[in-house]
C-alpha cells in the first residue's frame, strides 16, 4: 500500500513539474508588440498634440516632429532618431493630429528585456523543479532510513547480543513488519535458547545442590568415623592398632578436605565469568543505556566528561538487566541521572513502578532471589546478582533502594584520571 | 444464490435506520439527476420542439413599408432562388412599444394583426387557450403574458400604440415560434376584426408591414441571405424599414438563454450534491462493514467466502439504489410541471411533462453503476477481514493501538475532553463531516449568490449591453438643445449618446454596433471581459462569440462596412453579449465617423437617475419641452421590472431548493454518522452511563464531538467560497458560452448562512444524538 | 484410528506495542478421527490460539498443518473459507449467531453453504434443531430472544448441520450455568457417540471429563497428554484419573 503511495507521489511530482513548465512556457509564448497599447499611446499623442501631460506612457516611446526634433520622450536611453530606431528594430509610426501627419512616434523595441525576463522564468522553473525533486528524494531517503535501514540496524544489534550470549533483550516487531515472520522466528529462537539455557542451568544447579547436600551428608558420618577413630586411638594400647586408628583419622581428615573442596567448587561457579575492566570514556555509557532501553522509556540525561574503569560488554549486560527488570516489573517511564560522586561516576536509574518491600530489599542482590511480585514473569533471579557481581569486579559498587514510588538502582563506577 | 438472499435479507433487518437514511440520500441524488435530465431533455428543448411543431422554417424578414413594391411578384423576386418555400403575412408593426407586463412595462417590437394571423403556413401562430364567450373588443396575447406577465383570460388589457390608447379584454393566449418571448424582441398581438379595422385606419400609413417566413434551400447560409435581402430591400423601396430579420436559431437561443443559465446552475448544484452523496455512500458502506464486523467474522468462520458476503452487501445497496432511483424519478416527474413552469414560463411556451425514457434509463443506470462501483470499492475491505480478528473485535496479531488523549493530562473540562477523545477516535468521520459541510457551504453560498444577483440586486450588466435609468431619442434638429436640457437637469446624470447600427463584416455577416460618444461613461464596464473598450477613432471591441467564429484576436484588424464605406478597425477588446446572436460590437462616435456621417442622425440620449419615478419625470419633462421632436422614450426601470420577473422567481426558487436540499443532506449525513458513532461506542456509552453520566451529558458530548469539524469547515469554506464562488461560476458560465460575470457576494449573507448552518448542524447533531437516551446502560454493554 | 490433523512445528506470535509474545511454540501434535479431544491449560497458555490455528481460522506464524493429508497453511482466506465450509463446524463461547436472522435462518445460513436445494436444507436444519432439543416454537425467534443455553444449542446445530469432518468448540459452556451447560455437553457427547470428531477447548473439569483424550497446553507447548477412554456417565475413576493428571501438570 505504502509503496503504491510513493509511486503516486512520484507521478504527482512529475505532473506538478510538468504544470510548472507548461505555466512558464505558456507565459513566454508571445514576443510581439501589444499593438492595442501602442495604438492607445499613439492616438493620445495625436489627439493632444503639444499637450504632453495628456500623453499616455503605457510603453516606452519617443515623439519626433517632422524635422527630426525630439518633442517628447518617456525615458532616457531610447532611440531618438529614425536611423537609430531602424538599427534597434523599433517601431516607427506617424503621429496624426487632425488628419495631418505632424511627426513620428518611435516605439522602443524591448524584446531583449522580455528575453531577459524569460531567462529568469526558465531559471526559476528549473530551480524550483530540481528543489522539489531534491526535497522528495531526501524525504524518500528518510523514509527508507526509517522503514528499512533502521530495522536492519536493530536486527544487527540484536544478532550481536545473541552472539555475545545476552538473551534477555527481546526483538521488537515494528509497524512496517518488513522482515515478516523472520522477526518472529528470530525472537522465538532467542526465547527458546534462553529457556534451554535456563533449564540447563537449573539442571546444573540441581546437581550441585545435590553435591553440596551429599558433601554435607558425607561429612556427618565421616566426622563420627573420625571421632570414633580418635576414641579408639586413645583407648587402644596396642601400637599396631593405634597405627590403624591414626590412619583412619588421617584419611577421615583427608575426606573432609576433599568434601569441603567439592562443596566449595559447586557453590562458587559463577566466578568463572570473567570481567576485564579497562579505562574508557564515560560517554560510551550513553550508547549502552540507549541500546538497553529499546522501548525508549528513559528520559533525557547528560554525562560528565570523565573516564571510567569498566568492561563494556559486562556493563552493557548490567544495564540490559536493569532496564529489562524495570520493563518487566514497573513498565513506567524511567529517569536516568548521571553525576560524579567523589571518585565514582554515579548512574542512577529509577522507575515509578511498585518497587519492592523494604524487607526484601537487602535480599535482591542474592543469587536466585526474586521479589514477591514476580508472579507470571519469567526469570531466574540472577539479574541483580550478576549485575552486582559485574560491577563489583569493575571495582565499583551497586546500590538498590526504594525511590517512593519505584525502585532506584545506582551504579558507582570508578573513575580514572 | 439462496444463501446470498438470506444474508441480504438479514442486512436489511439489521440496518433498518441506515438503510432508510441511505435510501433517502439516493432519492435526493436521483431526484436531482432525473430533474436535471428532464430539464435538459424535456423542458429546455421545448422551444425547439414548439418551433418544429409550428413549422417555423429558417427565419423571417419583416419590412415596414407603405409602398406597393412588396406585392407578390416583388416578394418572389426578392426571395429569388435562395428560398424553397415562403409565406407572406401582412399586419401592422410598431417598433419599440411599451406593453404592460408584470409589475412594469416591456419595451419590444409589437405586431398587431387580425384573425389572419392564425392562417400562416410557416411560422404558425396557434391558440393555446381561449374563451370564445368573449365576443368583441378582445385580444389574444402571447402565452408569456399568462405565464409570467400576470394576465389571465377575461382580464382587461390596456395599452398605447403610436399615441392611441386601446382597452381590450383578453380572449386567449397564443403560441408562436418567433413573436412570443421578450427575449426574441417581438410580440404578436391578435385583436378582433373590428378593432383591427380601427387601428389600421389610424396607423396604416406608418405601421403597415409585410412579414415573410421562409425556408432556405440547402446550402444557403442564413447570414449571407440576410445581408443580400437587406440590400435588395433598400433597392426595391428606399423608404422601407427592415424591422426584423431573424433566423430561427437566433430566436431559439434568445428564447432559451435564461433557461440555460438556470439549467447550468441546476446541473452544477446537482453535480456537487451528487459528490456529497457519493462520499456519504462510500462512507456508509464502510460504516456498515465496521458495524457488522463480528457477524461477517462469524459468517466467514462457518465458511462464507469474502465474495459471498460482498455479493450480499452489494445486493443490499443495489436494491436500495433501484428503489431510491425509481422513487426519485417518480418524484421528479411529479414535481416537474412545477419546476418546468418556471423554466418554460420565461420562454412563453405552454409546457406539459412528456414521458421521456432518457431520464429514467440514465438515472437508474447511473445510480446503479455508481452504487455498484462505490460498493465494490468499499467492500474490498471485507476481503481483509480475517474471521479470527473480527471475532477478537479487530485486535490484530501485531497491535499498535495508543491512547490518544489521556484523561489525566487533559487541560479541558470533563465533557470537553471526553468529546475530544471521541473526536480523535472518530477522525475519519470527522474528515467526512468536514468535507461534506464544506461542499454544502459552497453550494449555499452559490445559492446566495444567485439570489443576490438575480433577485435582490439584479445584475443587469450580464443581460444587457448597458444599464441605465432611461433612454430618450430626439430628432436631429433638437438633439443639441435636448442634450443641454438633460445636462441641466439635476436628477439626470451621466448623459451619453448611444446609437446602434447594423454594419457588416466582409460581406459575410452582420454586426450590430453600439456607437458610444465616450466609452468611459458606460456604466457596464464589465461588458468588456478581455482587453479594453475602444477609445480612439480606429478602434472597435467585438463580441467574443463573433471573434471566435472568425478567429479574430485582440490586436488584429477587422474590416467593417456600412453602406459603401469600409474601414479596418483595430480590435481592442472582447465584449460579452447575448443579444443579436452574439454579433455585436462597440466603437466610439469618432470611429464610426470613418464609415458613416452621423451629423444628421437623431440623438439617442441615455441617462442615469435615482429610480423609476425620477426616470418617468425626466421623460415627461422631455415630452413637455420638445413635444413632437421627441422620437421615443424608454423608462429602463419599468423594463427591468417586466423582464426580470421570471428570473427573480427562478433565483428565489433556486435558493429555496438549495436550502432544503442542504438541510436534508446535513440531517441525513449527521444522522448516519452519529448513528454509526453511537453504535461503535455503545459499550463506552454504556460504561459511562453505568458509572453515572446522565443521558444529557452523553448527548451533549456526542454532539460536541462533531462540532469542531463542522465549525472549522463552515468557517474555512465560507471564506474559501467567498473567494472562489465567483471564479467558479465564471468557469461554468464561460464553458457553457454564457458570459463573464463578477457577482456580488453579500458578506452579511455569508455570515448568516454560516451561522445558520452551524446552529442547524448543532441542533441536528443533538437530535441525532438523542438515541443515546433510549438505551439503558445494561443493554449498551451487552447488546450486540 | 487415523489422524485427521497433524501439525509440525506450529508457532504463533502476537505482539503488542512491538513486544513479542510467543503463544505457540513449535507444537507437533495430531488429532485423531472420531476422538473427542479436549485442550486444557491455564488462561493465556495458548489453548484458544491453538484451536483457531488448527481450524485454519487463524494463520500460524510458522509451521505447517495438514488436514486429512492436505496442507492448509498456504491457502488464502477465500480458499480457507471454502475449506471450512466443507470440513469444519464451529461452536463459540459467545455463540456469534447472526442476530438479524431467525433461529432457523441461522442454521440454514450454514446449511445453504454446501447445498443449494432450499427444501432439503430446511429439512436438514429442522432435523438437527430437533436433535439438539430446540422445539418448533423457537424456530421463528431471534437469537436475542433465546436463553443462553438455547442459543448455544442453536450454535451447535449450526456447527453440525453440514455433518462436517470435524467440529471445533471454544469454551461452549463458558457463559452458561451448570444445568444449561450440561445440556450443551450432552448434545456434543451425543454427536461424538455417532462418530463425530470434536476438538474442544475448556478450562472446566466437568466439560473436560466428556473427552476421551486430554491435551494440556503450558507456555505454548503441549505439556502432557492423557487417554481417558470413552465417556461413561458417573464414572468415579475417570474423574480421579483426570484430577491426578491435571495436578501433575500444575493445574
Amino acid at each position: 500500500m505504502r509503496r503504491k503511495g510513493i509511486l503516486v507521489f512520484i507521478i504527482l511530482i512529475f505532473v506538478a513539474e510538468g504544470l510548472l513548465c507548461f505555466f512558464f512556457a505558456s507565459k513566454m509564448g508571445d514576443i510581439s508588440h501589444d499593438n492595442v497599447l501602442i495604438n492607445e499611446c499613439l492616438k493620445s499623442v495625436g489627439d493632444n498634440y503639444g499637450n504632453e501631460a495628456e500623453y499616455k506612457t503605457l510603453t516606452d516611446y519617443v515623439v519626433i516632429d517632422n524635422d527630426g526634433n525630439v518633442m517628447f520622450r518617456t525615458s532616457a536611453g531610447l532611440s531618438e532618431s529614425i536611423q537609430e530606431a531602424v538599427r534597434h528594430g523599433d517601431t516607427i509610426l506617424d503621429v496624426e493630429s487632425g488628419r495631418t501627419v505632424v511627426g513620428k512616434a518611435i516605439f522602443y523595441n524591448d524584446t531583449p528585456k522580455i528575453i531577459a525576463s524569460y531567462r529568469n522564468s526558465i531559471l526559476i522553473t528549473v530551480v524550483t523543479a530540481s528543489a522539489i525533486q531534491t526535497v522528495s528524494v531526501i524525504f524518500y531517503y528518510m523514509y527508507l532510513q526509517k522503514t528499512i535501514i533502521r530495522p536492519f540496524v536493530k536486527f544487527n544489534e540484536f544478532a550481536v547480543r545473541i552472539a555475545g550470549g545476552d538473551l534477555d533483550v527481546p526483538l521488537t516487531v515494528d509497524r512496517e513488519h518488513i522482515f515478516g515472520s523472520f522477526t518472529e522466528a528470530f525472537d522465538l529462537m532467542r526465547s527458546e535458547l534462553k529457556k534451554a539455557r535456563a533449564s540447563e542451568k537449573k539442571a546444573n544447579d540441581d546437581k550441585k545442590e545435590m553435591v553440596a547436600k551429599l558433601s554435607h551428608d558425607i561429612k556427618t558420618p565421616v566426622a563420627s568415623v573420625k571421632s570414633t577413630s580418635e576414641i579408639g586411638y586413645e583407648v587402644t594400647k596396642e601400637e599396631k592398632t593405634k597405627q590403624y586408628f591414626n590412619l583412619i583419622n588421617v584419611k577421615a581428615d583427608q575426606i573432609t578436605v576433599l568434601v569441603d573442596n567439592l562443596f566449595n567448587s559447586s557453590v562458587s561457579d559463577v566466578t568463572e565469568i570473567t570481567v576485564n575492566p579497562v579505562p574508557c570514556d564515560a560517554s560510551s555509557v550513553n550508547d549502552m543505556i540507549r541500546s538497553a532501553d529499546y522501548l525508549g522509556k528513559a528520559g533525557e540525561f547528560s554525562i560528565p566528561d570523565v573516564r571510567i574503569f569498566a568492561d563494556k560488554l559486562r556493563l552493557q549486560q548490567a544495564f540490559d538487566n536493569i532496564f529489562m527488570n524495570s520493563y518487566k516489573y514497573a513498565d513506567t517511564p524511567i529517569s536516568v541521572d548521571i553525576s560524579v560522586d567523589g571518585s565514582y561516576l554515579a548512574v542512577r536509574i529509577a522507575d515509578k513502578g511498585p518497587g519492592v518491600s523494604s524487607e526484601e530489599l537487602p535480599l535482591l542482590k542474592e543469587k536466585y532471589k526474586r521479589g514477591s511480585n514476580v508472579e507470571g514473569k519469567d526469570g531466574a533471579g540472577l539479574g541483580l546478582f550478576l549485575t552486582d557481581y559485574f560491577i563489583t569486579n569493575m571495582d565499583g559498587r551497586l546500590t538498590v533502594e526504594n525511590a517512593e514510588p519505584g525502585l532506584a538502582v545506582t551504579f558507582y563506577l570508578r573513575t580514572v584520571n | 444464490m439462496n444463501k446470498i438472499i438470506l444474508l441480504t435479507k438479514s442486512h436489511f433487518k439489521k440496518n433498518r435506520g441506515s438503510s432508510v437514511g441511505i435510501l433517502l440520500l439516493m432519492v435526493i441524488a436521483s431526484l436531482l439527476i432525473s430533474m436535471s435530465l428532464l430539464i435538459i431533455t424535456d423542458a429546455y428543448p421545448t422551444a425547439r420542439k414548439e418551433s418544429d411543431r409550428l413549422n417555423a422554417g429558417d427565419g423571417y424578414l419583416r419590412v415596414t413599408t407603405n409602398s406597393g413594391s412588396f406585392d407578390d411578384d416583388g416578394i418572389r423576386t426578392l426571395m429569388g432562388d435562395d428560398v424553397s418555400e415562403y409565406c407572406v403575412y401582412r399586419c401592422l408593426n410598431y417598433v419599440a412599444c411599451a406593453l404592460p407586463f408584470g409589475d412594469g412595462d416591456m419595451s419590444v417590437n409589437v405586431m398587431v394583426g387580425d384573425r389572419d394571423a392564425f392562417g400562416k403556413t410557416i411560422g404558425r401562430t396557434e391558440i393555446v387557450t381561449e374563451d370564445i364567450s368573449v365576443k368583441s373588443d378582445y385580444i389574444y396575447l402571447p402565452y408569456q403574458f399568462s405565464t409570467s406577465g400576470g394576465y389571465s383570460i377575461g382580464d382587461t388589457f390596456s395599452f398605447d400604440l403610436n399615441g392611441g390608447r386601446y382597452v381590450l379584454t383578453v380572449r386567449g393566449f397564443t403560441t408562436t415560434p418567433y413573436h412570443g418571448c421578450n427575449n426574441t424582441g417581438s410580440f404578436e398581438l391578435v385583436v378582433d376584426d373590428a378593432t383591427y379595422e380601427r387601428i389600421y385606419e389610424r396607423d396604416h400609413e406608418v405601421a403597415s408591414c409585410v412579414t415573410i417566413y421562409y425556408k432556405l434551400r440547402e446550402g444557403v447560409t442564413q447570414s449571407k441571405f440576410a445581408i443580400r435581402v437587406n440590400n435588395d430591400v433598400i433597392v426595391m423601396d428606399p423608404m422601407a424599414v427592415i424591422t426584423g430579420n431573424l433566423s430561427i436559431e437566433n430566436t431559439i437561443s434568445g428564447r432559451t438563454f435564461m433557461s440555460l443559465i438556470l439549467v447550468v446552475s441546476f446541473l452544477t448544484i446537482t453535480a456537487i450534491v451528487a459528490f456529497v452523496i457519493v462520499l456519504m455512500l462510500s462512507n456508509s458502506i464502510s460504516i456498515f462493514i465496521r458495524e457488522n464486523m463480528k457477524t461477517i467474522g462469524a459468517l466467514k468462520a462457518i465458511g462464507y467466502t469474502s465474495s459471498d458476503i460482498r455479493r450480499s452487501v452489494i445486493a443490499q445497496f443495489l436494491i436500495l439504489s433501484v428503489i431510491g432511483s425509481l422513487t426519485g424519478i417518480i418524484v421528479s416527474f411529479i414535481s416537474m410541471p412545477f419546476i418546468g413552469k418556471f423554466i418554460v414560463a420565461q420562454m412563453g411556451i405552454p409546457y406539459t411533462v412528456s414521458f421521456n425514457a432518457i431520464p429514467v434509463i440514465v438515472t437508474v443506470g447511473s445510480m446503479l453503476i455508481f452504487t455498484f462501483l462505490i460498493a465494490e470499492l468499499a467492500v474490498i475491505k471485507i476481503r481483509k477481514i480475517e474471521p479470527i480478528i473480527a471475532l477478537r473485535n479487530g485486535l490484530e496479531s501485531h497491535n499498535f493501538k495508543r491512547n490518544s488523549l489521556p484523561l489525566s493530562k487533559s487541560p479541558f473540562s470533563l465533557d470537553m475532553s471526553l468529546g475530544l477523545k471521541t473526536m480523535f477516535f472518530n477522525m475519519k468521520q470527522n474528515i467526512i463531516t468536514f468535507l461534506i459541510m464544506g461542499v454544502i457551504v459552497f453550494i449555499c453560498i452559490l445559492g446566495l449568490l444567485m439570489y443576490e444577483n438575480f433577485n435582490r440586486n439584479p445584475k443587469l450588466g450580464m443581460l444587457a449591453f448597458e444599464v441605465t435609468g432611461g433612454v430618450v431619442a430626439f430628432d436631429n434638429d433638437t438633439k443639441e438643445e435636448a442634450r443641454e436640457y438633460l445636462e441641466d437637469r439635476e436628477d439626470a446624470t451621466n448623459i451619453r449618446q448611444i446609437i446602434t447600427l447594423d454594419m457588416t463584416y466582409n460581406g459575410e455577416d452582420s454586426l450590430c454596433v453600439y456607437i458610444v460618444d465616450d466609452t468611459a461613461k458606460l456604466n457596464n464596464q464589465d461588458v468588456c471581459y478581455q482587453g479594453r473598450l475602444p477609445q480612439y477613432d480606429n478602434e472597435i471591441a467585438v463580441s467574443g462569440v463573433f471573434a471566435r467564429d472568425y478567429s479574430l484576436n485582440i490586436g488584429e484588424e477587422v474590416s467593417i462596412t456600412y453602406g459603401d464605406r469600409s474601414y479596418p478597425y483595430l480590435i481592442t477588446g472582447l465584449i460579452q453579449t447575448t443579444n443579436n446572436n452574439g454579433r455585436e460590437g462597440v466603437m466610439s462616435m469618432d470611429a464610426a465617423g470613418r464609415v458613416i456621417d452621423l451629423t444628421n442622425s437623431p440623438g439617442y440620449f441615455w441617462f442615469d437617475c435615482e429610480d423609476k419615478e425620477t426616470s418617468a419625470a425626466i421623460l415627461e419633462g422631455c415630452n413637455e419641452r420638445f413635444g413632437d421632436h421627441l422620437l421615443s422614450k424608454m423608462n429602463f426601470y419599468e423594463i427591468i421590472d417586466g423582464s426580470l420577473m421570471t428570473f427573480k422567481s427562478l433565483a428565489a426558487l433556486m435558493l429555496v431548493t438549495i436550502v432544503i436540499i442542504s438541510a436534508a443532506v446535513i440531517l441525513l449525513v449527521l444522522y448516519l454518522l452519529i448513528k454509526a458513532l453511537i453504535y461503535n461506542k455503545r459499550r463506552d456509552y454504556g460504561i459511562y452511563k453505568a458509572i453515572g453520566y446522565t443521558s444529557r451529558d452523553l448527548v451533549l458530548q456526542t454532539a460536541i464531538s462533531f462540532m469542531p469539524s463542522i465549525l472549522i469547515s463552515t468557517v474555512l469554506f465560507s471564506v474559501i467560497s467567498y473567494f472562489t464562488v465567483n471564479p467558479f461560476m465564471n468557469i461554468i458560465m464561460i464553458s457553457f458560452g454564457l458570459m463573464k460575470c463578477s457577482f456580488d457576494i453579500p458578506i452579511p449573507g455569508v455570515v448568516i448562512t454560516a451561522a445558520g448552518m452551524i446552529v442547524l448542524s448543532f441542533i441536528f447533531a443533538l437530535i441525532s444524538s438523542g438515541r443515546v437516551r433510549k438505551i439503558e446502560a445494561y443493554e449498551m454493554i451487552t447488546g450486540e | 484410528m487415523t489422524d485427521i490433523i497433524k501439525t509440525s512445528k506450529l508457532c504463533k506470535t502476537f505482539s503488542n506495542g512491538g513486544i513479542q509474545q510467543h503463544v505457540l511454540r513449535n507444537i507437533d501434535m495430531t488429532i485423531r478421527k472420531g476422538d473427542f479431544t479436549i485442550i486444557m491449560g491455564a488462561s493465556g497458555a495458548g489453548k484458544s490460539t491453538l484451536l483457531y490455528s488448527l481450524s485454519g481460522m487463524d494463520k500460524p506464524t510458522l509451521g505447517e498443518i495438514s488436514f486429512d493429508g492436505e496442507e492448509i497453511t498456504k491457502k488464502n482466506s477465500d480458499q480457507m473459507a471454502m475449506f471450512r465450509r466443507k470440513n469444519c463446524g464451529f461452536v463459540f463461547q459467545q455463540t456469534y449467531l447472526v442476530d438479524s436472522m431467525s433461529v432457523l435462518d441461522n442454521v440454514m445460513a450454514a446449511g445453504l453453504l454446501n447445498d443449494n436445494d432450499r427444501n432439503a436444507v430446511i429439512k436438514r436444519s429442522q432435523d438437527i434443531l430437533k436433535k439438539v432439543d430446540i422445539g418448533e416454537e423457537l424456530w421463528g425467534k431471534f437469537p436475542n430472544q433465546l436463553s443462553g443455553g438455547e442459543a448455544q444449542r442453536v450454535g451447535i446445530a449450526r456447527a453440525f448441520v453440514n455433518s462436517p469432518k470435524i467440529v471445533f468448540a471454544d469454551e461452549p459452556t463458558g457463559a452458561l450455568n451448570s444445568k444449561t451447560g450440561k445440556d450443551v455437553l450432552d448434545a456434543l457427547t451425543g454427536f461424538n457417540r455417532n462418530g463425530q470428531t470434536i476438538v474442544m477447548v475448556t478450562h472446566d473439569m466437568t466439560s473436560a471429563r466428556r473427552g476421551n483424550r486430554i491435551l494440556y497446553v503450558r507456555d505454548g507447548e503441549i505439556a502432557g497428554e492423557l487417554d481417558l477412554g470413552t465417556y461413561v456417565s458417573g464414572d468415579r475413576d475417570r474423574h480421579q484419573k483426570l484430577r491426578d493428571f491435571l495436578s501433575g501438570m500444575g493445574w
